[in-house]
């Protein structure tokens, strides 16, 4: 008895430890605020974004970016000195998460003319950083900070004068990832619009440089996707399969025009408002301010080519502001068909209407038949063989062939009321049956006179001359 | 007989004014006098108020790197293998192949204006040679001076340069624009060294200027800028303000100055 | 004897000559040049004392700054007609000097060198030193134009001669080790003096 009175005392008292170890187990693991482990945050360039660290608790994140000034291409045959955060413009990617800590070092190539800083809009603090990262060139600048907010930011260069050195291309995003992490999807994209203000017109070959005047009016010479015109076109379009779900981190740093972005061919199934915490849903064409940025999430149902544009739509096809995405795979009819038909519009109905306005009628001498025929010729191919077609062989079942025409040549009235006055109902022509509708067409009474001489005297119709008069008596009702 | 004693001491006496009269021509030799005149500093407790500069003499090109060698020379303590950590960076003189560069692999670049020098080095340079560096209310009302052989205009002759990139070799000095005062490249070839670069107080985030914190900064009035529309003298102040006496940069040289001896 | 002079003056006339083809250095130039060099100290040590400056204090002695060697110097720069933050900084100093453990005190000498060299002479410095009542630890300098510029590129320190005499200038405080480098610089007033004081403890282990 005494052995299961210890047995159960000890079971009891290990069960007490071991729940009283669970429970300081869990009280002292880290809260999300304190920071465990470092590491150097693997930065990308655009498009690519860096894979996400996916981490429980706050780290320190070691970022390294370099500032460098260099001439690299903006449209074909157009070359810009750009100044760049870590060699290309947008600058490069920053992913850290929430609570993050990061210190951050910020290097100015020494061959680079001017001093530069960094302003991340994720900082909370004097300028953003920009009042502690001003280096020189040939230095490194050290500063450090908390990520306290998750969101998508841009980050530009804040050194005076500071609209300039944004329209040369100093800016990138950060994304702050929020404590539980983004959805994970198939295919992530950086995307930054931007504009350009240059000397030189838009297109025209050469080495351009920033004008300042187009600047302060707000007026770039374009407006891209990632630095340079066409940088995401054709072949260089970005690559997604049918299926499959695409988050777009999408940033806008001006440094003038807010941006309604949209994407041609689909819609957001999800757009982070503004980079921030507010989801919107089942948006076409969301709203990006200059030195901001929006998420926009979809999935590509259909193949085809998607087409990013700002949807100001003269900066989308006049300026450069385009970027494409390829979705290939298999087609599904029921969300998207392509064409199925193509058909003959006739605005009129069954109804005989006018084509046009009544010509002012003028007196004109008669013509001969030479005459009649050379002028019947060329206005009938101008009015006529639309649809009698030039060899005046007509549409089989839909227009009537002029060409050895019984019904045309048995007229009494010479045919002469057809184009005045139109035809509806069924008529039997060399043995076949029509039945469609002949408009009115509006031509004064000499036209329609070489017209008719033409049509009766040509293609083996052997007709004689219709007078000008004659069509006269016609109109008039005779 | 006594004119000519008279004549033979005149001429004598004119040989006497001549030699310090030649001594004085040689102190003021490639450097040419910039008449007084009235300035607006950029940035001013009172801004849009002007101030005096008296005249001076400024160098007419920036000093080059066959004239700083001499200096080295003369001074090996200022050599890029003995300068001290707390007058120079890393990068002193790193575009010199060792301490002293012979005739090989310097003729490229004799005739350049030197740079990757430090505050400390090119003040020292300017009492070596008597003079010393320009202030930088000197400067900048030499700097605002129209060119002489150039229609455009300085700010647009400075933004150009702005949006070119350094070349890896700096072109000779005079190879730029002359200005009003026969002074070349004021703008458009390198940066220069001023006496009191630091007395620029900017912070490092440049759109806060008017808005100094008080902490940092002991002002009896904002020091505010002028003119905001002249993005570049903004950046001419941007770049002094983010330097420090030791730091050298590889577009950054400088000229001397002196006063005007009564 | 008039050879002799008409010889001599030809003599002064081709040697200044010479000297302005060769672009080698006048009489006059040779005498600036002894006044020219910043360092003179064995180079390659970080220390503040490679300079040559030389400085009044407020009971008129004239020193040089590796009169400090040895010490540990906290140094700050300040004009006596200040009324905003020197007098902030000066407390900041005295706080300081509080909180430094008695034992570690000795060794501790506060530095205050003024901008003004045109108004601030012994008889300024030592009137400021009675008004802010500063004991024997504290040393108020005054030096010229281009020593005080130096100094302050040294101490990291900016500042401006105003129109009306005044500077515009930055706060902060630097403090030396006993061979004159550099051990921390602190910008700004009223910061916590925590880590100088674990400085100071720390140099002088």
């Amino acid at each position: 008895m005494i052995n299961v009175m210890n047995l159960k005392t000890a079971a009891f008292l290990l069960a007490t430890a071991f729940v009283l170890s669970n429970c300081t187990f869990k009280s002292s693991g880290k809260e999300d605020d304190s920071v465990s482990g470092q590491y150097e945050a693997e930065l990308t360039d655009a498009p690519r974004v860096p894979i996400s660290g996916n981490y429980k608790y706050a780290k320190k994140v070691i970022v390294k970016l370099e500032v460098l000034e260099q001439v690299m291409r903006l449209a074909d045959g157009v070359e810009y000195n750009f100044w760049t955060f870590g060699g290309k413009v947008p600058g490069k990617f920053i992913r850290i998460r929430e609570g993050d800590e990061v210190e951050f070092h910020l290097s100015n190539h020494p061959n680079n003319k001017l001093p530069h800083n960094i302003d991340l809009h994720s900082v909370t603090g004097p300028g953003g950083g920009a009042e502690a990262s001003m280096t020189a060139p040939g230095h490194t600048s050290q500063f450090s900070f908390k990520a306290i907010n998750p969101g998508l930011f841009v980050y530009h260069c804040a050194t005076a004068p500071v609209g300039m050195h944004i329209a040369n291309g100093m800016y990138g995003l950060i994304l702050v990832e929020p404590k539980e992490g983004l959805p994970p999807v198939d295919k992530e994209f950086y995307i930054m619009q931007s504009e350009f203000y240059t000397k030189a017109k838009f297109g025209a070959a050469g080495l351009t440089s920033f004008d300042m005047e187009k600047a302060f009016n707000e007026a770039p010479d374009y407006v891209v996707f990632n630095g340079a015109v066409g940088n995401h076109m054709g072949d260089q379009a970005l690559n997604v399969n049918v299926g499959e779900t695409v988050r777009l981190y999408v940033g806008n740093a001006g440094p003038s025009l807010a941006s309604s972005f949209h994407v041609i061919g689909e819609i957001f199934d999800k757009v982070h408002v503004e980079g921030g915490t507010f989801i919107n849903e089942n948006v076409a064409t969301t709203l990006i301010p200059a030195g901001g940025a929006a998420i926009v999430e979809f999935k590509c149902e259909t193949p085809g080519s998607l087409t990013l544009v700002d949807h100001s739509i003269f900066r989308a096809f006049n300026k450069g502001a385009l970027a494409q995405i390829k979705v290939t795979g298999k087609e599904d009819e029921s969300i998207y068909s392509h064409k199925q038909k193509d058909m003959v519009y006739q605005p009129e109905g069954s109804a005989v209407q006018s084509i046009t306005k009544a010509p002012r009628e003028v007196a004109m001498p008669e013509k001969s038949m030479t005459q009649r025929m050379e002028s019947g010729k060329i206005l009938y191919e101008a009015n006529c063989a639309a649809c009698h077609q030039k060899n005046g062989e007509g549409l089989p079942g839909a227009f009537p062939p002029l060409a050895n025409s019984d019904y045309l040549m048995s007229l009494k009235d010479k045919g002469i009321s057809i184009p005045l006055h139109g035809l509806t109902g069924i008529i039997k022509v060399n043995g076949k049956q029509y039945d469609g509708v002949m408009p009115q067409i509006q031509l004064t009474n000499d036209e329609v006179a070489s017209i008719m001489t033409y049509v009766r005297n040509n293609w083996n119709n052997k007709g004689d001359l219709v007078t000008a008069a004659e069509v006269e008596k016609v109109r008039n009702g005779k | 007989m006594a004119n000519n004693i008279f004549r033979k001491r005149a001429f004598i006496c004119m040989l006497t004014l001549l030699a310090p009269v030649s001594v004085l021509f040689g102190a003021v030799k490639d450097m040419v006098k910039i008449p007084g005149g009235q300035y607006t500093p950029f940035f001013s407790d009172v801004p849009g108020k002007s101030t005096a500069i008296k005249p001076f003499y400024l160098d007419i090109k920036a000093v080059t790197n066959a004239e700083f060698l001499l200096f080295v020379k003369a001074n090996p303590r200022w050599a890029k293998s003995k300068v001290s950590i707390i007058f120079a960076d890393n990068s002193y003189l790193k575009h010199w192949k060792g301490d002293f560069p012979n005739e090989d692999n310097f003729s490229k670049i004799k005739d350049g204006p030197v740079t990757n020098i430090s505050w400390y080095a090119a003040t020292a340079y300017a009492r070596w040679k008597g003079k010393r560096l320009p202030t930088l209310n000197e400067w900048e009302y030499v700097g605002n001076i129209a060119a002489s052989n150039d229609t455009r205009p300085i700010e647009k002759i400075i933004l150009e340069w702005y949006s070119k990139p350094t070349p890896a070799v700096l072109p000779p000095v005079g190879s730029t624009f002359k200005n009003k005062f026969n002074v070349y490249d004021m703008h458009g070839l390198i940066w220069e060294w001023v006496s009191d670069f630091n007395s620029i107080i900017m912070t490092g985030d440049s759109r806060s200027n008017s808005a100094i914190n008080r902490d940092l900064f002991c002002a009896s009035g904002a020091l505010g800028a002028v003119d905001k529309e002249n993005y570049a003298a903004f950046m001419r102040f941007a770049f002094r303000s983010s330097l420090q006496g030791k730091y050298t940069v590889s577009n950054l040289g400088f000229r001397c100055a002196s006063d005007i001896r009564n | 004897m008039k050879k002799i002079a008409i010889y001599f003056f030809f003599a002064v006339l081709i040697f200044q000559s010479a000297c302005l083809l060769t672009g080698c250095e006048s009489s006059i130039k040779q005498e600036q040049k002894k006044a020219a060099d910043i360092s003179e100290e064995p180079l390659g040590s970080a220390s503040l004392y490679q300079t040559k400056g030389k400085w009044d204090n407020q009971y008129g002695d004239t020193i040089s700054l590796s009169k400090l060697a040895g010490k540990i110097p906290i140094i700050s720069m300040v004009f006596t007609r200040c009324t905003f933050s020197c007098p902030r900084i000066v407390a900041d100093l005295q706080a300081i000097e509080q909180a430094i453990p008695v034992d570690k005190k000795d060794k501790v000498v506060f530095v205050l060198v003024s901008f003004d060299s045109d108004r601030d002479h012994t008889a300024e410095l030592k009137a400021f030193t009675k008004q802010m009542n500063l004991n024997k630890s504290w040393m108020v300098l005054h030096g010229n134009d281009d020593d005080v510029r130096e100094l302050s590129m040294l101490l990291n320190v900016k500042y401006k001669k105003q129109e009306n005499g005044d500077f515009t200038h930055s706060s902060g405080l630097t403090l030396l080790d006993t061979k004159g480098a550099i051990a921390i610089q602190v910008d700004g007033l009223g910061k916590d003096p925590k880590d100088i004081i674990d400085k100071i403890n720390i140099l002088q282990n």
